[in-house]
């Protein structure tokens, strides 16, 4: 019920700023072109579909590509992380060393590196995913209460029945939250790594920019925007589907 | 032990009771000393899921419902000579056959604990362990869980040891009650419980009952003094 309450409020919230802006625009505003009233922007969406569905497809591949490939390679670290401490300890570090480079500075090296195509911007994509995942997993994967585990040991479980009916299981949480941010990371990686390429959302962010088309920019900001808003909440459904039994999930209804 | 038969260990907290089932549930190593169960050691014990345990937390896994929870023991042990309707008829037996399919969640405690002691059962132990399994219920519930475990004990016999703070709880349940002490933590003095089965709520207002109890509090009140002086 309170969860309803909080939906309807923000999308009265989200339309009340639209509407103000509009009327900003149809006041005052007119005369600068480079902010478009909604109404415009709207237009300009469907004026510009074919270019931004063509360039959507190919974004939408190299995010969904790099989602997977950088949750799973995540998950993976994270399952060393949990079966070897030593593996933590050393690699820990050069972990958030590599997340901290900032990913404008790695798209133009795998640019160098694989040339113009999907690899680059996958790739930018895999990485923004793969840190929330591997921090995620690693926390999720000791979330197992020492009662179950007791319980396992008790039963004479062996390592991998404990990992499969526990360990794996009572991580899902964890998991839903590293795939909540990452599917957003994930669009917004492979747009960066398309910034200097030559397809994709990101491509048609960077040219209509320097050919000033501005209604395109805006256009195409929006779509990209609602991508990765999808991609956000389709983990949310996942989450009230499958984990329904996590007090967190349950908290959010 | 014998066969059959239920022990009560009551103490002091902190007197090493639970660590003592913890190390005849494998649970802990000792230092030093030996512990049989079943006239194993108690990891040859467990290897041979000789025993069941009860835990203070009923620790159900929140993403498998009752029934699944109750079966988990015959799915890890691949076990071949539990008949695959144990489970349900032991959900039955706990008084939980209405709620095989509910979430572990949507249980009260008194809940939890019967489908806990139902996982216990189900791959037929020879002995039962119990520790304080009934210590987060309110004093209502308890007695009422405790008049239910008698009931489900004698369709499923088996040897009980339970580790309680509570004497009225120790004396209604076991056959045999043991006291033990702080620091040292030890077994300093037993006690039979002459009381005849089955025991229903009367029986706890029954003198044999109440003189069992103040005669278990004695030595329990004399194993702390003797410690602290």
């Amino acid at each position: 019920m309170k969860g309803r309450r909080d939906w309807v409020s923000s999308v009265i919230a989200i339309v009340a700023v639209v509407v103000l802006w509009e009327i900003a625009e149809q006041l005052v505003a007119a005369r600068f072109p480079i902010v478009p009233a909604p109404s415009a922007i709207t237009a300009a969406i469907f004026r510009f579909a074919t270019p931004i569905w063509l360039n959507l497809q190919l974004t939408l591949v190299e995010s969904v590509i790099g989602l997977v490939a950088g949750s799973l390679l995540g998950v993976a670290l994270a399952t060393l992380f949990v079966a070897v401490p030593r593996a933590e300890r050393s690699l820990y570090n050069l972990v958030i060393t590599v997340h901290s480079i900032p990913l404008v500075a790695v798209a133009p090296l795998l640019l160098i590196w694989f040339g113009v195509g999907i690899t680059a911007p996958t790739i930018v994509a895999g990485l923004a995913c793969f840190f929330p995942m591997a921090v995620n997993a690693t926390r999720g994967l000791r979330a197992a209460s020492a009662g179950a585990l007791d319980l396992m040991y008790v039963l004479d479980a062996n390592a991998w029945q404990s990992f499969v009916r526990v360990r794996l299981p009572a991580s899902v949480p964890y998991l839903m939250t590293a795939l909540k941010l990452g599917a957003p990371a994930a669009v917004l990686g492979a747009t960066v790594g398309e910034w200097l390429g030559t397809a994709g959302i990101g491509y048609l962010l960077f040219s209509s920019m320097v050919n000033f088309q501005i209604e395109l920019l805006w256009a195409t900001m929006v779509v990209a925007t609602a991508v990765a808003l999808v991609g956000y909440l389709i983990f949310v459904g996942f989450e009230r589907m499958f984990i329904g039994w996590s007090p967190a999930a349950r908290g959010q209804r | 032990m014998r066969d059959r038969e239920f022990v009560a260990l009551v103490g002091p907290s902190g007197c090493g009771k639970s660590t003592l089932l913890r190390l005849v549930a494998d649970l802990d190593v000792p230092t030093s000393g030996v512990i049989a169960v079943g006239g194993e050691p108690p990891a040859t014990a467990r290897r041979h899921r000789l025993f069941g345990v009860v835990f203070q937390d009923p620790v159900l896994l929140p993403w498998l419902d009752v029934l699944a929870n109750v079966t988990l023991p015959v799915e890890v042990a691949r076990s071949e000579t539990v008949d695959h309707t144990e489970p349900s008829a032991l959900l039955d037996l706990v008084g939980l056959g209405r709620f095989a399919h509910a979430r572990t969640w949507q249980l009260s405690g008194g809940m939890r604990q019967r489908a806990a002691i139902a996982r216990a059962l189900v791959l037929r132990p020879r002995i039962l362990l119990f520790d304080e399994p009934f210590g987060s219920l309110d004093e209502i519930t308890r007695q009422r869980m405790n008049v239910e475990l008698l009931r489900i004990w004698s369709q499923r016999p088996t040897a009980a040891l339970m580790v309680t703070h509570s004497i009225g709880e120790a004396v209604f349940l076991a056959d045999r009650v043991l006291v033990m002490s702080p620091q040292p933590g030890r077994i300093v003095a037993e006690e039979a419980v002459p009381l005849a089965r089955p025991r229903t709520l009367e029986t706890l207002t029954s003198p044999d009952f109440l003189g069992c109890v103040s005669r278990v509090t004695k030595l329990l009140l004399k194993a702390v003094e003797n410690s602290t002086s």
